[in-house]
């Protein structure tokens, strides 16, 4: 019989490796794609849902039942790809650009493989991924995005913009080759 | 496929990635598996070092009040012994007639002389000892700084037991070759009481008699 997510909690809590098996079982596609979303690579990938977890089990006894077990498993899989981030950034010096309100957009919808996309993403630079990620894939606006990544607000809506114009030349590009050689 | 409507990008992406899973490599589990456990062993040993080393610091505590506690006590009981030397007098010489000193350190004899330098011994004795409390008193209050009367009592009673003053008396009958060396004054002067010297005649008993011995 399966457990409830409340009794799967308990259980993790009490240092059950059996639940906390079923936890990872139930739960690791989800967060692998999330981590898929921030890193570069999927080895990177793969020791951020090793962290990720890792953090989970320590901090589990902490979760208060307000709001979404997974999205609060979520957040821990971000931040530790920000974290990580974080300690590999180089020291750089902010230029405040005017920001380009103005949309990117496209003019048809490609067929593209979801690895395709996720390929795309991985090749943003690390901050204009996260900012991308954070900001369109994950809800968060960028008071908050400037907040977690310590830059500007002006810095992540400039990155934003930036992110959306690499990945919609790539898109672009990639339809193009495809026409080409349906064609 | 055209649109009619250009789409955003970022909205593009949003809808493509939306819900969408992908499966880890299986080796991830036995990674976080081996991790969590060594964990659970490093959180053991911390609480093991930790209970060890508050173990430790209440032990270490302990033994220092403890040396602390006992150290005012034994200041208080065991007071620096000093030694006193009572000068003991020396017997008055005999007059002719009387039977002489067989020891003069330890024995004195039934003469008035004799008596008096007993009593005199007695006095000297008790004064000494009345001098050496005061003596300790002021010697204690040098070195406490204290001057409070229960204090001084207290001293006083430490002191007596390791300040040992005894007065001894002794009493030597020349006749009976009697010798008695006792604490107990009230024997000595009960004995006194019963010696009585031979008289010539009446008036010479008149005039020879024995005044009454004075009390110290």
């Amino acid at each position: 019989m399966e457990l409830t997510e409340k009794e799967l909690i308990k259980q993790c809590i009490k240092n059950n490796r059996t639940a906390q098996n079923e936890l990872f079982r139930r739960y690791k596609d989800v967060l692998y794609f999330t981590s898929l979303k921030y890193c570069r690579t999927e080895a990177d990938a793969e020791d951020n849902l090793h962290d990720a977890f890792i953090t989970i089990f320590k901090k589990i006894k902490t979760f208060k039942y307000t709001g979404s077990f997974e999205g609060w498993m979520k957040r821990i899989t971000i931040y530790k790809a920000i974290d990580k981030y974080k300690a590999q950034k180089p020291i750089s010096i902010e230029i405040n650009n005017d920001i380009l309100e103005e949309g990117v957009e496209l003019e048809e919808e490609p067929e593209i493989s979801l690895d395709q996309l996720l390929k795309f993403i991985q090749e943003l630079p690390d901050q204009y991924r996260l900012v991308f990620n954070l900001y369109q894939l994950d809800g968060y606006s960028h008071k908050e995005v400037a907040s977690l990544l310590k830059i500007s607000e002006s810095t992540s809506k400039s990155n934003y913009y930036r992110a959306k114009v690499i990945l919609r030349d790539k898109v672009i590009r990639i339809n193009q080759n495809l026409n080409q050689k349906i064609v | 496929m055209k649109l009619e409507k250009k789409k955003d990008i970022g909205t593009f992406f949003e809808k493509k990635l939306s819900d969408k899973k992908i499966a880890p490599n299986e080796q991830v589990w036995e990674k976080i598996n081996y991790s969590w456990s060594r964990e659970m062993n490093l959180r053991k040993r911390k609480l093991f070092y930790w209970i060890g080393g508050v173990g430790i610091f209440l032990a270490i505590g302990i033994l220092l009040w403890l040396g602390n506690y006992k150290k005012p006590l034994q200041d208080s009981t065991n007071p620096p012994r000093k030694t006193v030397i009572i000068p003991m007098i020396e017997p008055m010489e005999l007059e002719q007639n009387m039977a002489p000193f067989e020891n003069k350190d330890v024995d004195s004899t039934i003469t008035r002389e004799g008596i008096e330098a007993i009593s005199g011994t007695m006095r000297t004795e008790e004064n000494l000892k009345k001098s050496i409390n005061k003596d300790s008193i002021n010697i204690i209050k040098n070195e406490n700084g204290r001057s409070k009367q229960s204090e001084k009592q207290t001293h006083k009673e430490n002191r007596d037991e390791f300040f040992s003053v005894t007065t001894k008396y002794y009493y030597y009958n020349a006749q009976d070759g009697k010798k008695i060396i006792t604490s107990d004054k009230t024997l000595i002067d009960s004995l006194l009481s019963k010696t009585t010297h031979p008289l010539d005649s009446v008036n010479i008993a008149k005039k020879d008699s024995l005044p009454p011995l004075k009390k110290p």
